[in-house]
């Protein structure tokens, strides 16, 4: 045990360790140091999420507060339109970052790689209403899309867009693609370039060294970035509600319609403890597929 | 250019595998190659020997595909492949730090080639076998290549680029990454399988007795230019420039003046004290090649000598490698035999000679 070794020299010379610095904190100085975190994800996780899964089998009619939510129309519709417009933010996410990723990885110019990072990282620091608002004025009846529309001859009337699965689908895809290309990079990154030349000069087509060599090498980032995003997007609040309107709202929307609306907090909880368990789903497969590295590199 | 070089222009061309003419690269504002012309013989090892910056990876990269040229022309067996991607040029080639596929066994690495070319699975199987106990390692077939020690990852990288049996072999600083006795052991490795193949192979490295071990021929690069294209022995015995007497054998240079004298060929040398008569069209500043080895203490009649002060003195087993300060000539080194008697501590005076014939005088 490692408790009395270290007594021992403390009893000799106390005076003298006070003032040297030791890279190995003791047990009890670590312990101290780490309880406030973990006090703080035990009171700000933990218990809230138990306290849900709790209450979604208690409150109300109990464990037939989750029959209620999935005998509901719209909680289902929203579940499956939830669903289906995340798996296609992921998917055009994930292409499109994964083509940002692959620029950055092999951009020799210094400028023109700081510009890309940017670029990219631009949708981070901007403020979510902000995000929305920009899609908005250019979705909007009188916005520059449909303006340019218009003026190329392309189309007679202004198109509907604001309001529609599309512009969620945009709008959705603006925020996510940063978290692909930050899931993407580190597997890409460590690629080496010598290999595409390898595959090439023993005969290798480029679609050949695409499928054969570099897609194997950086699928486990691809996999990250798809869970993650996929993880993210179904729970998306303010970008439905702002661009896609009242038509086909998210299950988040729902979800909160429940609590403010309505005030049917067992329904509500056990439609989030589902929204929870898809997530963790998804999470949970990607991490069995790829295993914890591949993600955590993806999470920065 | 000397006798071997002479001799091999006035074969026919189709003992030439590789025609390399007038090539030029510059990356930005900096000229890499500035007019190279090579023609490499069919089964021959050619060392492409430079310093870093000598342009000689590019040349082989532009050799492979992988970088193009500005100007010049290439043909493979008479065969125009300027234009061609590295797949359709259907080379082999060893990279620098191997570049085995990571998330392929070893026999999928040596069969990548087979492969991409269609091969049946039952003739591929067999020839990834007999490559790996060509390499010696039939054992390790379905290792990953992160299993393997680096050795064993050169071997596999070999073995994959000789599969196709490629009309032409390039290998890039292959054994920089290895250790001294590996690389050894490596290089006889190299020429056996250069042997039993007969494959014609571009060798590119900077390591001066690496070419000798290996080459049938090595052409010097300096600063983007071919500045000496020779057998081993030719080029290290006879040097043809300066830079390729310093870089190759490690000689000294010695300034001196070349003044006509009588009968025609003939040249006085002047060089510090020493004056003497050989055979040379060069007139004026003229450099002595002199190898360290070829220098002997003392004095020898009629030849070059060299009188300073030690300033340093090794020795090396068998040798011992004196440096000697020669006034109005500078730092000289000699590498004599360490059984010889004299006083070689740092500030004594030693005197230091070459018979005539053992000079080399070049041009500066």
């Amino acid at each position: 045990m490692s408790v009395p070794t270290h007594q021992a020299p403390k009893r000799a010379g106390r005076t003298r360790e006070r003032g040297t610095w030791t890279p190995q904190l003791s047990r009890r100085a670590g312990i101290l140091l780490v309880t406030p975190l973990v006090l703080a994800v035990l009171l700000l996780v933990v218990y809230p999420i138990l306290k849900l899964l709790y209450d979604s089998l208690t409150v109300g009619a109990g464990p037939g507060n989750y029959v209620d939510a999935v005998s509901s129309g719209a909680i289902r519709r929203a579940f499956v339109h939830t669903l289906l417009t995340s798996a296609a933010v992921t998917a055009l996410s994930v292409g499109i970052g994964a083509s940002l990723a692959w620029t950055l990885r092999r951009a020799r110019h210094r400028v023109a790689t700081a510009l890309i990072w940017a670029a990219v990282l631009l949708p981070f620091w901007m403020g979510v209403v902000v995000k929305n608002y920009a899609f908005a004025l250019l979705f909007a009846r009188e916005g520059l899309v449909n303006e340019v529309l218009l003026g190329l001859g392309l189309v007679d009337r202004p198109v509907q867009l604001l309001y529609t699965t599309t512009a969620v689908i945009v709008g959705m895809t603006y925020t996510m693609i940063p978290y692909a290309v930050l899931a993407l990079y580190p597997s890409m990154s460590a690629v080496d370039l010598e290999l595409m030349n390898a595959a090439d000069g023993l005969g290798a087509s480029r679609r050949r060294t695409f499928t054969s060599i570099l897609l194997p090498l950086v699928m486990p980032g691809f996999i990250a970035a798809a869970a993650i995003v996929f993880a993210i997007s179904i729970g998306f609040y303010v970008t439905p509600v702002l661009l896609g309107g009242a038509q086909a709202p998210f299950i988040a929307t729902v979800i909160g319609d429940d609590i403010f609306t309505f005030f049917d907090y067992p329904r509500a909880a056990a439609a989030s403890v589902l929204l929870l368990a898809i997530a963790l789903l998804a999470i949970g497969a990607a991490l069995k597929a790829v295993g914890l590295k591949a993600i955590r590199g993806g999470l920065g | 250019m000397t006798s071997v070089a002479a001799a091999s222009a006035t074969l026919q061309d189709t003992a030439v595998a590789l025609h390399v003419r007038s090539i030029r690269k510059s990356f930005g504002n900096q000229e890499v190659l500035r007019g190279i012309d090579l023609d490499v013989q069919r089964g021959e090892f050619l060392t492409l020997l430079g310093p870093s910056g000598s342009g000689k990876t590019t040349l082989l990269r532009i050799i492979a595909g992988f970088e193009s040229p500005d100007s010049g022309e290439m043909k493979l067996q008479g065969r125009d492949i300027s234009r061609l991607s590295p797949a359709e040029r259907g080379l082999g080639m060893v990279f620098q730090q191997y570049a085995l596929f990571p998330h392929l066994t070893v026999a999928e690495n040596v069969g990548y080639g087979l492969r991409m070319r269609r091969w049946e699975s039952g003739p591929l199987r067999a020839r990834v076998e007999h490559m790996l106990e060509i390499v010696g390692l039939p054992h390790l077939a379905g290792r990953k290549p992160r299993q393997l020690s680096g050795g064993q990852q050169q071997r596999v990288a070999l073995a994959r680029a000789l599969a196709y049996e490629p009309e032409l072999l390039l290998m890039d600083e292959p054994l920089g990454a290895l250790d001294k006795n590996l690389r050894l052991q490596m290089e006889e490795e190299l020429r056996r399988v250069h042997r039993e193949l007969g494959t014609t192979v571009v060798y590119v490295t900077h390591d001066q007795e690496e070419a000798l071990a290996l080459s049938d021929r090595i052409a010097v690069m300096a600063d983007g230019r071919l500045v000496g294209l020779d057998t081993p022995t030719a080029l290290y015995q006879r040097p043809t420039t300066a830079f390729v007497a310093k870089f190759f054998a490690n000689a000294n240079l010695v300034p001196a003046t070349a003044t006509a004298t009588a009968g025609a060929g003939r040249a006085e040398i002047t060089a510090g004290e020493s004056r003497f008569t050989v055979d040379s069209e060069l007139r004026g500043d003229v450099v002595l090649a002199v190898r360290p080895r070829s220098l002997r203490t003392g004095e020898q009649p009629g030849g070059l000598v060299l009188g300073g002060t030690v300033v340093d003195s090794l020795l090396l087993g068998d040798d011992r490698q004196v440096r000697v300060d020669v006034a109005g000539i500078g730092a000289i080194v000699a590498r004599i035999d360490a059984a010889q008697p004299g006083e070689f501590e740092p500030g004594s005076p030693l005197t230091l000679s070459v018979a005539v014939r053992d000079v080399t005088v070049l041009a500066p």
